[in-house]
């Protein structure tokens, strides 16, 4: 229903050149998505899992969880790229008559999106996944620069070559269900693979797993297959970066999830897909302590920080632990929130000062103090400082990594993430505290002051989470461990606190 | 036709397919390897129609038009037309030249067959061949975004990847459901399109198709 209308509202945005237009459609298309998905997901963790179109869409907990970051997230950039276009025709960068083809492959890569988490299958996933990497293409090489056509097709190459492996994995988890369950459509839906999971042929699923976590491991910017990401993120409008780090990562991290969920019920058990989530996640958190700490670029800062965040969560999703899984989930959804606030308002700053060299933006709180309030929360949420939710979240990470005995990757998660916490708090200090350049004019209005939503919800978060988000997450943790036909209620393995 | 002339029909084609790869791996013009591609993409095409007219349903049908029209006809015309605006013929020799690349493509082939040892209990022993070749054109693919620094030889790495999926995918499960298949081929043809799009910005913004002339991002 919300996939028919984002790809609908993609093409009627062609129709007109009018920015007021353009506007009031964009909100129209909102709501109705808005809506319709808040309907769905309320009635999946209401009323358990929903599908339509004779099975062919269907969404359980995570699904609808996916979906509501998605469209929150959507809602919150399309809002903040009205303004942040405006200012860039007005500079030149970019022609009125192109503003249309701006929310044309916006709301194509929204409803890309919508695909992969409304379909069961793991063959339509693919098709889904590779076609939000088509979307965003253009919308990377945006701006006509020598830069943009470079990460553009940095990104398509490398993207489609990785995802090809994706395809192989699919093909041959295929062959492997095909044997038993005849090849048609329904033997790589997940509901039905789940039934076989324990008769599949254990080589060739092996073989499947490996390659569909180097594909989608490609897309989710796992070192070593990462060095496409920060590019395309940074030469990006910061619109569109807010939405490929916020969104487009954590779809490919679902695909991955899908497949670690499937491999789990397999007679692989549940160690042998959670092993190498775990490994790609601490070797992506380690390298990118040293990219972090020598960034020059703030956009290419938030973007090497997003690689970090996914390893988090690809090692909180490998492990085998409830409490881990718990962290990992609600850990999506503030990495979320919060690096789509912060790539927004670096956004803004770059916009006003023209630069995106970290030494050359000086004192922001006092130039635009809003802005600069933002960057700070942002800043103190990104790093996991108590007590915003990521804290929470990356404490939930810890503490499953710690009760399932891995002491040592407890350390090192620890020391890594100290030392980037040290090296955000050196960045960003300079950039809101330095002496101004006297050339810059400040002054802002409070109404900056709505961007901050994402980022209230994440402090929110810190003090308590409420009764529905922990329903949410206990259901996600369910989906994740359990696996689809699996009905048992996990009781609560683990004591963290929904309040003080 | 009887069943053993298509069976042996269809082997020679897999043949083809492999020559055809090594055609475009190869190649010193791109003008030669486009061409190529394009009896590569004939080949293909025809293998299917073969398939199709032994099992006679309407989605192996349906997969060769559409094979024959995207891989075959559209994408040739597409990157055609962009060879036209750039001034170079040169594919752009990084590692290896002509004969090296061939002699890397030889190693490349011999090590799909040793991998694709462990699948052999997935399809008829005369189809051991293909499966190999599969595997090999995917390896050509990989091969030539590594020694090639032309840009547009480098989506025909791509689309040789994929095609080698495909075959094998063709071989091992006699194709993935045709909604999926469908949905391939309109991935492809979309990357295609995109593909020349920035090839042709690509042009205008550096004057070459030469993949090392964008460096400038880094760190």
């Amino acid at each position: 229903m919300f996939i028919a209308i984002a790809f609908f509202a993609a093409i009627v945005m062609l129709f007109t050149r009018r920015n007021s237009i353009l506007k009031s459609l964009n909100c129209l298309a909102l709501i109705t998505v808005g809506l319709t998905a808040f309907y769905l997901v309320y009635q999946v963790f209401t009323a358990g899992p929903v599908s339509s179109f004779q099975g062919l869409l269907y969404w359980d907990a995570l699904s609808a969880f996916m979906l509501s970051v998605i469209v929150f997230i959507s809602g919150y950039v399309i809002l903040f790229s009205f303004h942040y276009m405006e200012a860039d025709i007005e500079e030149g960068k970019v022609s009125r008559q192109r503003l249309k083809w701006y929310y044309f492959y916006i709301w194509l890569f929204i409803g890309t999106m919508l695909l992969v988490v409304s379909t069961p299958n793991l063959g339509i996933l693919w098709v889904g996944i590779e076609g939000t990497t088509l979307a965003t293409t253009l919308l990377v090489g945006f701006y006509r620069q020598k830069q943009s056509v470079e990460a553009a097709w940095k990104y398509i190459i490398l993207c489609t070559v990785g995802i090809s492996f994706a395809l192989l994995g699919t093909l041959l988890l295929y062959a492997a269900s095909g044997q038993i369950h005849g090849y048609s459509l329904a033997t790589l839906d997940w509901r039905v693979l789940d039934s076989l999971a324990k008769n599949l042929d254990s080589g060739l699923l092996k073989l499947a797993f490996l390659f569909a976590l180097v594909g989608y491991g490609t897309k989710i910017g796992l070192v070593p297959m990462h060095p496409w990401l920060p590019d395309a993120h940074s030469q990006a409008p910061s619109p569109v970066s807010a939405m490929l780090s916020g969104v487009l990562l954590n779809c490919a991290m679902y695909a991955v999830v899908r497949w670690h969920i499937l491999i789990r019920q397999s007679v692989l058990g549940p160690e042998f897909s959670g092993q190498f989530l775990v490994a790609f996640g601490i070797i992506s958190l380690g390298v990118m302590v040293a990219f972090i700490l020598l960034q020059k670029d703030v956009k290419r800062l938030l973007a090497y920080s997003s690689v970090e965040h996914m390893g988090i969560l690809a090692l909180g999703f490998g492990l085998n632990n409830a409490v881990a899984v718990w962290g990992a989930t609600l850990h999506l959804l503030l990495h979320a929130l919060t690096k789509a606030n912060l790539f927004v308002v670096t956004g803004r700053i770059v916009q006003k000062t023209g630069t995106r060299q970290i030494l050359k933006i000086r004192g922001v709180i006092s130039l635009w103090p809003y802005t600069g309030l933002l960057l700070l929360l942002g800043l103190l949420a990104i790093t996991g400082t108590p007590p915003f939710g990521t804290f929470r979240s990356k404490l939930g990470i810890l503490i499953g990594v710690f009760q399932s005995g891995r002491a040592v990757l407890g350390f090192l998660m620890v020391l890594f993430l100290t030392v980037i916490f040290a090296g955000f708090l050196y960045h960003f200090s300079s950039m809101l505290f330095g002496k101004p350049s006297e050339r810059i004019n400040g002054g802002e209005n409070i109404k900056t002051l709505w961007l901050a939503i994402p980022v209230l919800i994440v402090l929110a978060v810190g003090f308590f989470v409420p009764e529905f988000l922990d329903n949410a997450l206990l259901q996600v943790v369910h989906v994740v461990m359990g696996g689809v036909g699996n009905a048992e209620p996990i009781a609560r393995l683990f004591a963290v606190p929904t309040g003080f | 036709m009887s069943i053993n002339t298509m069976d042996s029909l269809q082997q020679l084609l897999i043949f083809a397919l492999a020559a055809s790869g090594l055609g475009i791996v190869s190649s010193s013009k791109i003008r030669k390897a486009l061409n190529w591609w394009t009896i590569h993409a004939v080949f293909l095409s025809a293998l299917i129609l073969i398939e199709a007219l032994h099992s006679k349903e309407w989605e192996t049908f349906l997969v060769v038009i559409v094979s024959l029209g995207i891989k075959a006809i559209f994408i040739p015309w597409l990157l055609g037309n962009v060879i036209k605006n750039s001034h170079t013929q040169w594919v752009g020799e990084l590692f290896l030249t002509r004969v090296s690349s061939l002699v890397a493509a030889g190693v490349l082939t011999l090590l799909a067959y040793l991998i694709t040892q462990p699948l052999m209990s997935l399809i008829e022993p005369t189809m051991r061949n293909g499966l190999a070749i599969a595997f090999s054109l995917l390896f050509y693919g990989l091969l030539l975004m590594i020694i090639r620094k032309v840009a547009l030889v480098q989506v025909l790495g791509i689309l040789l990847i994929d095609n080698g999926i495909f075959l094998a995918g063709f071989l091992l499960t006699q194709g993935m459901p045709i909604l999926i298949e469908l949905g391939i081929f309109f991935d492809v043809l979309i990357a295609a399109l995109i593909l020349g799009v920035l090839a042709k910005r690509m042009i205008r913004d550096y004057d070459s198709l030469n993949v090392d002339h964008m460096n400038s991002l880094k760190g």
